[in-house]
């Protein structure tokens, strides 16, 4: 990625370098005009073949190559403005879906964690069970605590659905890059076939199948927010 | 008492329903999105949960039909959702949802919220 910003600014450079340098040429050459042709028919500074064909020509000429300056340098400013909105777009949405894709991972690490912790407190109370068992005990209270924790257990499964929606949003973000960087291609007529259908998938992201801001954190506060506008008495 | 759970999530439909026989409501019908909860939607429900982002038509959309319709302006609709931006949750309540519940939750909110709404229809009937 760095080696390709390298080679597109050298080669941005050079084309600066030679675009002011037919400029200068140009300039010339409109002083050569100004200053008019020698007593044997040639113009200083121009080279016999050129200066030879007379001053109309050469009038052509010049009008040509400002023509082609003007279209060169719009096309380079194009170019620029290209590179920056590709700029923006790519490193503040890779940096969102970065972000995300975190988000994704400490949810899966939270959800791990208490599953493990409800599996060790099931453990123990298998263990609690097989005590009472022997001791001859009832043991349905034990018998329903583990019921409660494999419920709870049940319950920290909601973050396949909420990492899920957290992927779809940074597939979004990913599709949405892909699709800036097809217009920017399509310009340099590069072969884009391989994103062609990103558009659609967008429209399908947008059309509300998940939440970006979906988390598994501050869920309480998050709750409370409803409670607020849900005011009923709590049981 | 028969439920209808709405979500496109598979995963999310089996939570709520354990949730709900967990609390004694065994009788569940499911559906994955707006347009298949309408299509499953008769008298006999007595209660919806329903999700907010599903493909198709969201939870927001199916309140607002149900609401106009005959047999489902009154029925109880819970929203279970991600969503938790204050102006979702209002524009959720103008709709017509009873009550909200913020994923991820825990089956003690979930059994609250329900008998919070059952007890407010049995208080308004």
């Amino acid at each position: 990625m760095a080696e390709h910003k390298k080679v597109s600014e050298a080669l941005l450079s050079e084309s600066e370098a030679t675009l002011r340098l037919v400029d200068t040429l140009l300039n010339e050459l409109r002083s050569a005009e100004e200053a008019g042709m020698t007593e044997d028919g040639e113009i200083p500074g121009v080279p016999e073949g050129l200066s030879r064909q007379g001053s109309g020509a050469l009038a052509t000429l010049s009008e040509v190559l400002t023509r082609a300056y003007n279209e060169i340098m719009s096309a380079l400013d194009a170019l620029k403005s290209s590179r920056e909105v590709l700029k923006q777009a790519t490193a503040e949405r890779v940096h969102r879906t970065e972000a995300k894709l975190r988000e994704v991972s400490s949810a899966t690490e939270l959800a791990a964690t208490d599953m493990l912790n409800g599996l060790d407190r099931a453990l123990k109370l298998v263990d609690r069970l097989d005590a009472a068992s022997e001791r001859g005990e009832d043991s349905a209270a034990i018998r329903n605590e583990l019921r409660e924790e494999i419920f709870r257990l049940i319950s920290c499964l909601q973050f396949q659905d909420i990492t899920s929606q957290q992927l779809s949003y940074a597939s979004s973000m990913l599709l949405d890059v892909a699709r800036r960087l097809q217009v920017v291609a399509t310009l340099f007529n590069i072969d884009v076939s391989s994103t062609e259908g990103a558009d659609e998938q967008v429209e399908d992201f947008e059309g509300g199948t998940f939440d970006s801001a979906a988390s598994m954190m501050n869920a309480a506060a998050r709750q409370a927010v409803a409670d607020e506008i849900f005011p009923f008495p709590a049981s | 008492m028969k439920f209808l759970v709405v979500d496109d999530s598979a995963t999310m439909r089996r939570i709520v329903i354990n949730s709900l026989q967990r609390i004694g409501y065994s009788d569940c019908v499911e559906a994955a999105d707006g347009t298949e909860a309408l299509e499953r939607f008769d008298s006999s429900i007595d209660f919806v949960i329903t999700d907010w982002n599903m493909p198709g038509m969201g939870g927001l959309d199916l309140v607002k039909a149900l609401r106009a319709r005959e047999d489902g302006r009154n029925v109880p609709v819970l929203m279970v959702t991600t969503r938790s931006v204050r102006e979702d949750i209002l524009a959720a309540a103008a709709a017509g949802v009873n009550n909200y519940v913020v994923k991820p939750f825990t089956p003690q909110l979930l059994k609250d919220k329900i008998e919070q709404i059952l007890r407010a229809k049995q208080g308004a009937a």
